[in-house]
């Protein structure tokens, strides 16, 4: 108290030294109000500032977020854990995105020896959601991320199509076709002899996005949702046409196959 | 018993779990999906087939707290086991939980709380078995008095004690029974003094009850002193006597300062709830009294054992709000000033633990404008039971105020529920079916009047000039006039074929026989136009689920109008209670999306919206903005949810 009080007389006194400087006569009580009008703008100017830094800062180029996307149950949750920790544990579907600030590389540098020079710390990872429900959080997201990783469960062929649909989505994105972030198609259980190879993956996407393109070029009257066109016309989609880089690769968080993710990681991060 | 029990984050990471048996399907997920992301947490349980759900959520350790069990069972039973595993769990991880949570081992102390808990239950279930006489009050002063009589001996002194006392004019005769009953030492005693008295209390008894007959048990028939009481109120003239019995006591008013002591005291409104509540309990006495003088002993004999189970607990209930109020009323003239100073601070920096009461407050404006948009009254109220059980125990953000906490968590849930969870794109599932050789079909259905007929003919439009279909509309409509001859026109405009039938033909058959034509003859669409009907005409909601039943078809679009407002719930849910209860065939088929029609003309009153998609589950597949064809659009949940809540 007694320092605040003695930069209060100060100022104060800087107040008052100003004053009659320009020739007004100012008394201590009209200088110790101006003082405290100046503290009271300030605190004002904080808070407001506080508010907006809360509301997030728009940021025209890519963020430093890795986001982990895909559908229900396809082991989003379940590489984000081992990501972070190195285990596996039992999960069921999440309700709420999972953040955290990863050392994903220092800690397989080890192991994965394909890393390809010094691991970066300190990524920030979001496992979001892939109830459909939750969709509409995930563009913020997206609007972050310096590179996606989609995580596809291979064993589930149904599911494919609610892939392709919101792979189109973000396709179409415009967030996706500014910012450009790469995208690595993770075919998770691949250690289920169900499991379907990448290859078959990738041609299934390919020909849901085909038929997708048709439907929703017929857009109805009116839409305000512009959706940028995807593809080139006249040929039929191939992944390659995408706006951001695609790849594909087979992932088995169960069996610790993650090699590929870390070295998607090790190439964006570096 | 219950089936499993599992403790999980809202992230997704199970912390620990339980099974007695092995479950059926993936119930806990199902949970996840169908309910807690579906802003149906105001209830607590959901029936998941053959399962019972039962969960608790901590919103301030982010945990969710499942229980799933089989059958009916005592509810009261699951909860209790729900609140100690919840302390005990949290106690278990010591109050924190984060990111690096895994499993822990539970299940000694989950043991041990579910054996407390099922002892405990036993021990209710054994209290609400009926007791044994002697166990009961009434049975207590009869042996008392038993004793009594043996020291006095004779029986006609006997006869002067229940005269005096008036309250025991069939305890004796219980006593009988429950002597008889329990193997007390006494019993042979007891047998004597019944011998004894026994004619002389029938005597006595038949006297009461002839004095009870004739007076409405005006004196002393009532069996405890509490129903006594009750009874005395009930006479239309005993208030009066207590009043005239009461002297009036003057009141001295001082210069002094009113405390809330002295306020409480004058506090009328209070005493004259406290009577009211005697009051409408004394209807019920009287009339258990009444009845008591005609039917037998026994029967009698279980009211009041119901008399004295409710007693304790109606006193313990009371006992509770007046700690309650006591405590509330000392906080508010200590504490209360800081405490709202504390509040109104913390309602600005944020960082505030929301409560019940927190949320209420807000919650009610929030409520009462999204009823001023046309959402409906229950929906409206599920909503916000839902987002008030997602929020208490949370604490509000930075520089947030409640208000601004709760607006946010309501947008999101509106904006959850509308966002569709599964594809609305018809074209796409059109071309789908087209490439795999298949005719696909639509159903529309709806009450009179929405604009069946007129959004088939929009449907059709889309589909025909935008997917580039091959289009045919079966016209199943048999019943309004004219109703054939309006599609006939649709069809003439839109340059698409139709199928007929003419009037009085049964729907189904000619929806079938137009399904059969379609795939003959290289069709892609059929879109089945039905007659409008409303949702309480039982023999028209029949021949609705036969004709889905029958055809199967691959998309069962409800057609509601925008301006519907609380009968949207009415509707829909007879519409889909129809076609799960009526139809045959043990695929059943429910309502698969929502065609909102008249959207032009509600302004921003755009309510049913969020209405109909709450209580279907299903999204709004289009929206009808005009009378063009082109008219026809896809649902802005954005815009809607400004609308509702901007």
């Amino acid at each position: 108290m007694d320092v605040l009080s003695d930069t209060f007389t100060t100022l104060a006194a800087a107040v008052e030294a100003a004053g009659s400087q320009v020739g007004v006569p100012i008394t201590a009580e009209i200088s110790l109000a101006v003082v405290l009008l100046a503290v009271l703008c300030t605190l004002l100017v904080i808070v407001s500032l506080a508010r907006s830094l809360r509301k997030g800062t728009r940021r025209l180029s890519r963020g430093d977020l890795l986001l982990i996307a895909g559908q229900c149950d396809a082991g989003k949750t379940a590489l984000f854990h081992y990501l972070r920790s190195g285990d596996f544990p039992e999960t069921v579907s999440s309700l709420k995105p999972n953040t955290d600030i990863i050392n994903v590389l220092h800690k397989d540098e080890g192991d994965a020896s394909s890393s390809g020079g010094g691991g970066v710390g300190g990524i920030e990872v979001c496992d979001y959601p892939g109830h459909q429900r939750l969709s509409h959080g995930f563009f913020g997201h997206l609007k972050r991320a310096r590179c996606v990783v989609y995580v596809i469960d291979a064993t589930d062929k149904a599911a494919l199509k609610n892939v392709a649909e919101h792979l189109y989505e973000i396709f179409t994105h415009p967030a996706t076709n500014k910012l450009r972030p790469p995208l690595l198609l993770a075919c998770n259980k691949s250690d289920v002899p169900t499991a379907r190879k990448p290859d078959m993956v990738k041609d299934d996407i390919e020909r849901e996005i085909e038929r997708l393109r048709q439907s929703r070029s017929a857009t109805l009257e009116g839409q305000d949702e512009a959706d940028n066109y995807l593809g080139v016309d006249g040929e039929t989609f191939k992944l390659d046409m995408a706006p951001c880089r695609v790849d594909m690769c087979r992932m088995s968080v169960k069996k610790a196959e993650v090699q590929d993710v870390i070295k998607f990681l090790a190439d964006n991060y570096r | 018993m219950i089936d499993a029990i599992t403790i999980f984050t809202n992230g997704g990471v199970v912390l620990w779990s339980y099974c007695f048996i092995k479950l059926k399907g993936d119930p806990i997920n199902q949970l996840i999906k169908t309910v807690l992301l579906e802003e149906r947490t105001g209830e607590s349980v959901v029936r998941l087939d053959p399962y019972n759900v039962k969960w608790k959520l901590v919103n301030e350790l982010e945990l969710v707290f499942v229980v799933v069990y089989q059958g009916i069972q005592n509810l009261l039973y699951i909860d209790a086991l729900l609140d100690s595993v919840k302390t005990a769990f949290i106690e278990h991880i010591g109050g924190k939980v984060n990111l690096s949570c895994r499993k822990v081992a539970f299940e000694a102390k989950f043991m041990k709380i579910l054996q407390d808990c099922e002892t405990k239950a036993k021990e209710i279930k054994r209290t609400t078995v009926m007791r044994s006489f002697c166990e009961t009050k009434k049975g207590k002063a009869a042996t008392k008095k038993d004793s009594k009589k043996k020291a006095g001996g004779g029986g006609a002194k006997g006869e002067e004690e229940e005269e005096e006392e008036g309250d025991d004019d069939d305890g004796t005769t219980h006593n009988g029974n429950g002597g008889k009953g329990d193997d007390h030492g006494d019993d042979k005693q007891q047998q004597g003094t019944d011998g004894m008295s026994k004619e002389a209390i029938m005597a006595e008894n038949r006297k009461k009850m002839m004095a009870r007959i004739k007076g409405g048990g005006k004196k002393g028939s009532a069996d405890t002193g509490k129903q006594d009481k009750g009874q005395e109120g009930g006479e239309g003239d005993s208030p009066q006597e207590g009043k005239k019995g009461k002297k009036k006591a003057p009141r001295f008013w001082s210069e002094q300062k009113v405390t809330s002591q002295n306020m409480r005291a004058l506090d009328y409104s209070l005493k004259g709830k406290d009577e009211e509540g005697v009051d409408t309990g004394k209807p019920v006495a009287v009339g258990a009294v009444d009845r008591s003088a005609y039917i037998d002993d026994d029967a009698e004999m279980e009211m009041d054992e119901a008399d004295d189970n409710d007693d304790p607990l109606a006193s313990d209930e009371e006992e509770e709000e007046e700690g309650d109020s006591g405590t509330k009323a000392a906080s508010g003239a200590i504490g209360g000033l800081f405490k709202r100073l504390t509040d109104s601070v913390q309602n600005i920096t944020g960082n505030k633990v929301l409560t019940d009461e927190d949320i209420n407050t807000v919650l009610v404006d929030f409520k009462t404008n999204l009823m001023a948009k046309n959402v409906a009254t229950d929906i409206a109220e599920k909503l916000a039971q839902s987002v008030k059980t997602s929020l208490i125990g949370q604490r509000t953000e930075r520089f947030t105020t409640v208000r601004a906490t709760v607006k946010k968590a309501l947008t999101e849930a509106v904006q959850r529920i509308l966002t569709p969870k599964k594809s609305v794109d018809v074209l796409r599932a059109a071309l789908e079916a087209k490439a795999q050789g298949r005719v696909y079909s639509i159903v529309f259905l709806g009450v009179n009047g929405v604009g069946k007929s007129t959004n088939l003919a929009k449907v059709c439009y889309y589909l025909k000039h935008k997917g580039g279909l091959k289009v045919m509309i079966a016209a199943c409509d048999t019943f309004r006039a004219g109703a054939v001859e309006q599609l006939r026109t649709h069809a003439r405009c839109l340059e698409v074929d139709l199928f007929e039938r003419g009037y009085g033909k049964d729907a189904a058959f000619i929806a079938k026989e137009a399904i059969q034509t379609a795939g003959n003859e290289g069709y892609d669409v059929v879109l089945i136009d039905t007659a409008g009907r409303m949702q309480d005409n039982e023999p028209l909601m029949r021949a609705l689920a036969k004709l889905v039943a029958v055809n199967n078809p691959n998309l069962i679009l409800f057609v509601g109008e925008a301006l519907v407002g609380n009968d949207a719930v009415d509707q829909l849910q007879k519409f889909n209670q129809c076609l799960v209860d009526m139809s045959h065939t043990s695929k059943v088929r429910t309502i698969d999306g929502i065609l909102l029609t008249k959207f032009d003309t509600v302004d921003d009153k755009v309510g049913a919206a969020l209405s109909m998609v709450y209580i279907t589950g299903q999204p709004v597949i289009f929206v009808g903005t005009g009378q063009k064809y082109t008219h026809l659009r896809k649902l802005n949940v954005n815009t809607v949810v400004k609308a509702l809540l901007g």
